[in-house]
C-alpha cells in the first residue's frame, strides 16, 4: 500500500468530513484568490507614469485647490525664471461638477499643452477643435459608461465628446476642456487653481523648486510640489487599500495553511491509533509521514480546484454589468494564470507546513503512546 | 560409562527472547509508575508462553518492550538477534518488518481499507509489488475461513473475523515472533477457543514463537512457558 494509496482511501472512506475540511480550505482560498485579484489591479493602477520633474504651484491655504484662485503674478513669477530653468508654464482650472448626474472634476488648460505639460494622451477620437467639445478620461469613459459622440451637459451647457485621453496621476476621471471654452463657460476670472511647471530640460528640478518656494511672490501663501508627490499624496487612500488587500490575501493564505494543519491535526487527534497501526505493520516514519501529508495535500488540492474556479466565475459574475469601481478607478477583477500558478505553490506550500507542524510531534511519540491513545 | 555431551543445535540454546533486568517506568504528573521493573526471562524458539497477571501489571508494557515499539527504561532486551534498547529507529523499523508481529484485543485494524489491503499491509510497506502482497493476504485468508469476506471493510466483520485478520496481518511475513496482548478478551469463549487453538498451531509448527497476554488463568493449560506478573514485577513461580 503506497502513502499516495493510504491516503486516498482514508479520504474516500469518510467522504462528509473529506468534504468539509475542502470546503472550508476552498472558501480561504476564494478569498485570498478576490483579494489578490483587487490588489493586482489596484497597483496596476497605481503604477501610474511618472510625470517627471513637473512642479506644481497651489495654494497652500485650502483643503481643495478648487475652492482657491491663483493670481496671475504667480505664472509671471514662474515664467520669470526664464527658459534655462522653466520649459513652460501653463495655469490649470478644475471643478468639482455634476455632470449628467455624475459627480465629474472639470478640469480646463490651454489645449497646447495638454500633450506636454498636462502629460495627456489621446486613446480614441480627436482633441476638441473650437467649440463646445471635450475629451474624457479613460477611466470617466468606463465608468460613466460615455464614448466619442456622448453629450454631456456641463455648467448648463451641451458638449460633445470628441475623445478619450489617458494620463498619470489622478486625471483619469476627469472631463478636459480648453481653457478657451471654459473662460466662455465660467467668466475670465478665477479660472487658475493650479500652476504647472515644466522644468527645463537639462535643469535640476530641486532648484527651480527652491527658487519658485523663495520668490516674493510664492513664499509665504503658495506651496511648490513635484506633481508626482502630489499625485501620491491624492491616491495614498488606494496605496492604503492595496496594502491592506496585499496583507489580507497574505493571510487567507495564511489560513490555507492554518486550515491544513487543522484538517490534519484534527485527523491525528481523532485517529492517532492509525499511524502508530501502520509503523506496527513494518511503515517507517518516513512513509507514514508521505501519507499524511500526501492526505493534506490531496484536500488543499481538491479545495484549490473548487476554489480557483469558484472565484473566476465570482469575478466574471462581478464583471457581467461592467467593472467594479473603486474611487471611480475600474477595478477589472481577473483570475490571471501567473498569479493562479503563484497561488497553487503557495496552497501547496502552506498546507505542507501545515500538515508537517501536526504530524511531527505525533511521529516523535512511540508506537505504544499511539496505541495506547 | 560417560558419554560427551551432545551439543544442541544453536537455535535451541539461544533463545528468540532475552531480557535482563528489563524496566519501564512513566511519568504521570509529578508521580513516577513503574509499570515494568527488573524484568529477566528467556523465552526459546517455538514456545507457547503466556503472560499473565492481573489489569494493570504490566503485561501490555512487556509485549511493547519485547516488541521495539516501546524503549524500556532500564535493562537490555534481545529478540531475534536485535537489541532492541540500543536500536535506532530505523533499525526498529526493520525489526518489526522481519522479526514480529502483534496481535490485540481489540484488533486494531485499519477501518478505511479492506480486510485483504489490512493482511496485506506489512508486504506493502516493504515494497512488495501490490498484486503479489494481495494474492499472499487471499491465500492466508482463504486458509483461516475468510475467502469470501476479504474485500470487507473491518466494520462489517464479527469480531471473530476481524481477530482472524488481525492474526493473518500479524503472521504474512511470517516473523519468528508473534506479540498476542489479550487476543481473546473481546471474542465469546468459542471465538477464544478458536483463537487461543490458532495460536498453539502456529507455535506447534515450530516457525513462530507465540507470547500472548491474558489475565484469564485458564488460558495457561495451553502454554509451555508462564511469566507471572504482578504489580510490574515478575513472581517466582
Ligand atoms: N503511557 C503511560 N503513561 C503512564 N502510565 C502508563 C502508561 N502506560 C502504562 N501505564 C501504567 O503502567 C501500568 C501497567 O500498564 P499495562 O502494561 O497496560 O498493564 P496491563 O496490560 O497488564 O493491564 C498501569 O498502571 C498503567 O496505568
Ligand atoms: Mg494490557
Amino acid at each position: 500500500m503506497t502513502p499516495l494509496r493510504l491516503a486516498l482511501a482514508d479520504l474516500g472512506f469518510d467522504r462528509l468530513r473529506t468534504m468539509l475540511s475542502i470546503a472550508g480550505m476552498a472558501s480561504v482560498i476564494v478569498c485570498a484568490m478576490l483579494l489578490g485579484a483587487m490588489a493586482a489591479a489596484l497597483s496596476d493602477f497605481l503604477a501610474v507614469p511618472s510625470t517627471g520633474s513637473n512642479l506644481i504651484i497651489l495654494d497652500g491655504n485650502y483643503v481643495d485647490p478648487s475652492d482657491s484662485t491663483l493670481p496671475d503674478e504667480v505664472m509671471r513669477a514662474a515664467e520669470a525664471l526664464g527658459p534655462q530653468l522653466v520649459s513652460r508654464v501653463s495655469p490649470l482650472f478644475f471643478r468639482q461638477l455634476r455632470v449628467n448626474d455624475r459627480l465629474v472634476q472639470v478640469r480646463a488648460a490651454p489645449l497646447a499643452d495638454w500633450a506636454g505639460a498636462q502629460h495627456l494622451s489621446l486613446q480614441s477620437g480627436r482633441w476638441p477643435n473650437i467649440g463646445n467639445e471635450v475629451v474624457i478620461g479613460e477611466g470617466l469613459a468606463d465608468s460613466a459608461g460615455w464614448n466619442l459622440g456622448s453629450v454631456l451637459i456641463i455648467y448648463g451647457r451641451p458638449m460633445t465628446v470628441t475623445g478619450t485621453f489617458r494620463s498619470p496621476g489622478v486625471a483619469f476621471a476627469a472631463v478636459y476642456m480648453p481653457l478657451e471654452l471654459a473662460r466662455d463657460l465660467f467668466g475670465p476670472d478665477r479660472l487658475t487653481q493650479i500652476v504647472t511647471v515644466q522644468v527645463a530640460l537639462g535643469a535640476d528640478g530641486e532648484t527651480v523648486s527652491a527658487r519658485l518656494a523663495a520668490d516674493p511672490e510664492i513664499a509665504g501663501r503658495f506651496v511648490v510640489f513635484y506633481e508626482d508627490t502630489y499625485t501620491r499624496r491624492n491616491t495614498e487612500l488606494l496605496r492604503d487599500l492595496l496594502n491592506l488587500m496585499y496583507v489580507g490575501s497574505g493571510l487567507a493564505l495564511l489560513a490555507v495553511g492554518m486550515g491544513a494543519y487543522m484538517a490534519s491535526a484534527l485527523h491525528l487527534a481523532e485517529r492517532p491509533r492509525e499511524s502508530a497501526l501502520l509503523r506496527l505493520s513494518g511503515f517507517s516514519v518516513a512513509q507514514v509521514s508521505a501519507y499524511l501529508l500526501l492526505r493534506t495535500e490531496m484536500l488543499a488540492a481538491g479545495a484549490f480546484c473548487i476554489g480557483v474556479p469558484l472565484a473566476s466565475a465570482w469575478m466574471s459574475a462581478l464583471y457581467a454589468d461592467g467593472p467594479a469601481y473603486v474611487f471611480n478607478v475600474p477595478i477589472r477583477l481577473t483570475a490571471d494564470p501567473n498569479r493562479v500558478a503563484i497561488f497553487a505553490a503557495l496552497t501547496a506550500l502552506s498546507a505542507f507546513a501545515g500538515a508537517l507542524v501536526s504530524t511531527a510531534g505525533l511521529l516523535r511519540a512511540s508506537v505504544a503512546q499511539g496505541l495506547r491513545s | 560409562m560417560d558419554t560427551p555431551p551432545v551439543p544442541r543445535p544453536l537455535v535451541d540454546v539461544v533463545p528468540l527472547v532475552r531480557a535482563e533486568g528489563l524496566s519501564r517506568h512513566y511519568t504521570r504528573g509529578s508521580e513516577i509508575v513503574d509499570a515494568l521493573a527488573d524484568i529477566t526471562l528467556d523465552i526459546p524458539r517455538g514456545a507457547f508462553a503466556v503472560v499473565l497477571g492481573p489489569s494493570g501489571c504490566g503485561k501490555s508494557t512487556l509485549l511493547h518492550l519485547l516488541g521495539g515499539i516501546e524503549r524500556p527504561s532500564q535493562g537490555a532486551v534481545t529478540v531475534d538477534g536485535v537489541s532492541l534498547e540500543r536500536a535506532s529507529e530505523a533499525e526498529l523499523t526493520r525489526f518489526r518488518r522481519r522479526s514480529v508481529g502483534f496481535i490485540f484485543q481489540f484488533y486494531n485494524l485499519l477501518p478505511f481499507i479492506s480486510a485483504d489491503e489490512n493482511v496485506a499491509l506489512p508486504l506493502l510497506a516493504v515494497g512488495q509489488a501490490r498484486a503479489d502482497a494481495l494474492r499472499a493476504a487471499r491465500a492466508i485468508l482463504d486458509q483461516m475461513g475468510l475467502g469470501a469476506r476479504r474485500g470487507h471493510r473491518p466494520a462489517e466483520l464479527s469480531g471473530g473475523e476481524q481477530q482472524r485478520v488481525a492474526i493473518a496481518r500479524a503472521i504474512i511475513t511470517r516473523p519468528p515472533l508473534i506479540l498476542a496482548d489479550e487476543p481473546t478478551g473481546d471474542l465469546d469463549a468459542a471465538g477464544a477457543e478458536a483463537v487461543v487453538s490458532m495460536l498453539r498451531d502456529l507455535a506447534r509448527d515450530g516457525q513462530h514463537t507465540i507470547v500472548m497476554a491474558t489475565h484469564n488463568q485458564r488460558l495457561v493449560q495451553a502454554s509451555d512457558q508462564v511469566i507471572r506478573l504482578s504489580s510490574g514485577r515478575r513472581e517466582p513461580r
